[in-house]
């Protein structure tokens, strides 16, 4: 076929089926690009022209988004918070370090407030007045104090009159009279409202209800193309705070402007427009410098009087210890008490004590302390005491002894001088001993019904004494045995106490040392060999410088007592020295008269 | 939350405060009606897995001393006409007034209510009328306030319809 002829095919081809032959290549091209690697490059280059085209001609694309972005932002905090948090790290810190810094001037301004009102006469005066009324105390310093307080804010829909977003003062109470139970309720009736005024009063174009005001409170309404504001104000609010207003609303429309346009119900989207709100919600209170001043006095006086008082409680603190010590001292001092336990911080004072039946009257120890008896809470437990000076007066009581006798105590000895009839003495010398804390009995006491002393008393005592003691011998031996020395010595002091003594009273004495022998040797044999033994103690006694004048010696064989039985006739019984007293003055006595016996005076033989 | 203003209209004494009565979260009182000429309810439903809150503008009913205060009927998203079933001159008020609205709004989602179905042996408003009105493509429910018959289902109905818009 000739080129002629090719071209003219061509050209009948294009004429015939030209528009489907382009079809054909547009399918083919489209075919292409649904091929994966084609497809993606094409989506990418589609993607952010897609979504900004469908977003802007409606709203499908945010839930079906919704979930994605929620997911993607999960994994992205799970694989790695830390880029979110630097992400949102500049919004996150001043809006904290904000919300915490108004909070703090809440608190702050919320404290001046209330201290001024708590010392103030005024607040006195308030709280009185809300007494009365029966109205709380806060509403009352508030119906006096407020110069404004702009407690709510509604932002409101304007064609619908539905609520897009309401913001309260924190301490703003719905059940007060400015608070609302339904914030969407009011924001519709708002709404009607104003669509009331409008159609009942024939109003200019463009004229609308500004305001209403019901008492203390004003409801300032802010109206924008596509919302309305509507502030809830108590008090009279400066025109700055319409100013406020109008720029919330000028923010929403600025920012929100094509979202309230097209507003379908879903309030949730403005809530970027809440900070700005919150900041019109704004409050203003009176405040008088003087009336610092009541406060602070009366705060002063008040630390004033708690120093004063502090001082005065510490002063009287220490007095009533010192009080309280004295007392105690008091009581361990008093016969016959101890002191077991003590409280003074408990209410009543608490005092435990042991006292004897014959103590010390503890009621009469404390009032001398200063205390009165009945403000204490006193326990007392009964004890026998044994100190001296109650077992004295327990042996007074019990002993019940005459005027003329005297009881002491010497150590656990009872000591009853005086005089007294002999039947007192035998009883006391009986109960005496019976008596706890007691273990003698001496008794000094002159009988009034006996006869008088005999003067030579302890003459006859020392006589008595001597007279009993005996030098023992050897058998046939003269010698004085080593052992007997202390027999000898106490026989030395007897001889001078009773020389001492018989000076003492003029009663002339005379010592006789009777020597004694056993039965074996001759009488006469017998005699020489007590003597020699008589004399060998003499010599003793002489030597020591006694005096000779007063010394006897005699030789007397056997000794009476010891000649009982047979065998007993060498008993060395009979190998001893005894002395023999002899007052001279006095009538003689018998028994010291010997039957058979050989007497020498000392130095001659007799 | 989704919310939605609808508005309740009718002729007067057709029973519309009561309707809603018993079925809504009520702060004002009825005087607002005389008064103002409307009262605000509120009422929340779920419709399918979206929970929305119906703001009730309860108008006054139209009689020959006054008139429904259009202004009240901006912004709503549908409405419930409400209908006397022993008065058929409210069913004339009540499709008047339904014109007027479509005109003034556009066209938005609405139910015809006829009340008083505890009185059904009373009605003037007989079986033709509905047929009729169905076969104009109306929706229509009969209800009773006094009863509570079909009247939470003319409200989820009608919302139903709201979302679909």
């Amino acid at each position: 076929m000739s080129d002629v002829a090719t071209d003219e095919l061509a050209l009948l081809k294009q004429l015939l089926v030209g528009p489907e032959q382009k079809e054909i290549a547009e399918v083919q091209e489209q075919i292409a690009h649904l091929q994966p690697t084609v497809s993606a490059a094409q989506v990418s280059r589609l993607l952010p022209e897609a979504i900004a085209l469908r977003s802007s001609d409606d709203t499908e694309l945010f839930p079906v988004l919704q979930p994605i972005v929620e997911h993607a932002l999960q994994t992205s905090v799970k694989a790695n918070p830390e880029i979110l948090t630097n992400a949102i790290f500049p919004i996150v810190g001043p809006l904290i370090r904000k919300s915490i810094s108004t909070a703090f001037a809440r608190i702050i301004e919320q404290t001046n407030y209330a201290i001024e009102h708590a010392f103030s006469l005024r607040g006195w005066i308030w709280r009185v007045q809300a007494m009365m009324t029966r109205r709380p105390f806060q509403e009352i310093v508030l119906s006096h104090s407020l110069i404004y307080r702009v407690e709510q804010i509604f932002l409101i829909h304007r064609e619908t009159g539905l609520l897009l977003q309401h913001v309260m003062a924190e301490s703003q109470n719905p059940a007060d009279s400015g608070g609302v139970h339904d914030a969407d309720m009011v924001s519709g009736m708002l709404t009607a409202i104003q669509d009331f005024v409008q159609d009942s009063f024939q109003v200019v174009d463009g004229d609308a209800l500004e305001s209403v005001q019901v008492g203390n409170l004003t409801v300032w309404i802010e109206r924008g193309p596509y919302a309305v504001i509507a502030a809830v104000i108590r008090g009279m609010a400066p025109q700055e705070t319409r100013l406020r207003l109008r720029d919330a609303l000028e923010y929403s429309h600025q920012e929100y402007g094509e979202a309230l346009k097209k507003f379908s119900g879903d309030a949730g989207q403005f809530l970027g427009i809440r900070p700005h709100l919150l900041s019109c919600l704004q409050a203003k209170y009176h405040q008088k410098k003087s009336a610092t001043w009541p406060a602070l006095m009366a705060l002063g006086l008040m630390l004033a009087g708690t120093v004063v008082w502090g001082s005065y409680r510490v002063v009287q603190e220490r007095r009533e210890e010192v009080k309280w010590q004295q007392v105690l001292q008091l009581l361990r001092d008093a016969p016959g008490v101890i002191v077991v336990a003590e409280s003074r911080k408990q209410s009543p004072p608490q005092l435990s004590l042991l006292r004897d039946p014959n103590g010390a009257e503890i009621e009469q120890v404390i009032e001398r302390g200063g205390f009165n008896p009945k403000s204490l809470a006193i326990h007392t437990s009964l004890i026998l005491s044994l100190e001296p000076q109650m077992v004295l007066r327990r042996a007074r009581q019990t002993l019940s002894p005459p005027d003329s006798v005297r009881l002491g105590m010497s150590g656990m000895t009872l000591v009853a001088e005086g005089s007294a009839p002999s039947s007192w003495c035998q009883s006391a010398a009986i109960l005496a001993r019976a008596l706890p804390g007691i273990g003698s009995f001496d008794d000094r006491v002159q009988r009034l019904d006996a006869p008088l002393k005999d003067p030579r008393g302890e003459l006859l005592r020392l006589k008595a004494e001597l007279e009993s003691l005996l030098i023992q011998f050897q058998n046939t031996r003269f010698e004085i045995e080593p052992n007997q020395a202390p027999v000898l010595q106490r026989c030395k002091q007897l001889i001078a106490a009773l020389r001492k003594e018989s000076q003492r009273i003029g009663v002339p004495i005379s010592v006789l040392l009777v020597g004694y022998a056993d039965q074996t040797p001759a009488a006469e044999q017998k005699n020489r060999i007590g003597l020699h033994r008589a004399e060998a103690v003499a010599a003793e006694l002489v030597r020591d410088g006694f005096d000779t004048s007063m010394l006897v010696t005699i030789g007397r064989g056997v000794r009476a007592s010891a000649v009982v039985e047979p065998e007993s006739l060498d008993n060395k019984e009979n190998w001893v020295v005894h002395f023999e007293v002899e007052l001279l003055v006095l009538k003689k006595d018998p028994q010291s008269k010997p039957s058979e016996s050989a007497h020498t005076q000392v130095g001659k033989r007799q | 939350m989704i919310q939605k203003k609808i508005c309740m209209l009718g002729a007067f004494a057709v029973g519309k405060t009561s309707l809603v009565k018993r079925y809504v979260h009520s702060m004002f009182s009825d005087k607002y009606l005389s008064t103002v000429g409307v009262k605000i309810d509120k009422k929340v439903l779920h419709s399918g897995d979206s929970e929305v809150m119906l703001m009730l503008w309860d108008l006054y009913g139209e009689d020959s001393f006054q008139k429904v205060q259009m202004s009240y009927l901006k912004g709503t998203a549908g409405f419930l006409l409400i209908v006397d079933g022993t008065r058929i001159a409210t069913l004339q008020t009540a499709l008047g007034l339904r014109n007027t609205v479509l005109a003034s709004v556009g066209k938005i989602p609405y139910i015809i209510v006829i009340n008083k179905m505890d009185l059904r042996a009373d009605w003037e408003i007989k079986q033709s009328h509905i047929d009729e009105l169905v076969a104009n493509g109306e929706v229509v429910l009969l209800a009773s306030a006094k009863t509570g018959d079909a009247v939470e289902e003319a409200f989820s109905s009608l919302t139903a319809r709201m979302l679909r818009s």
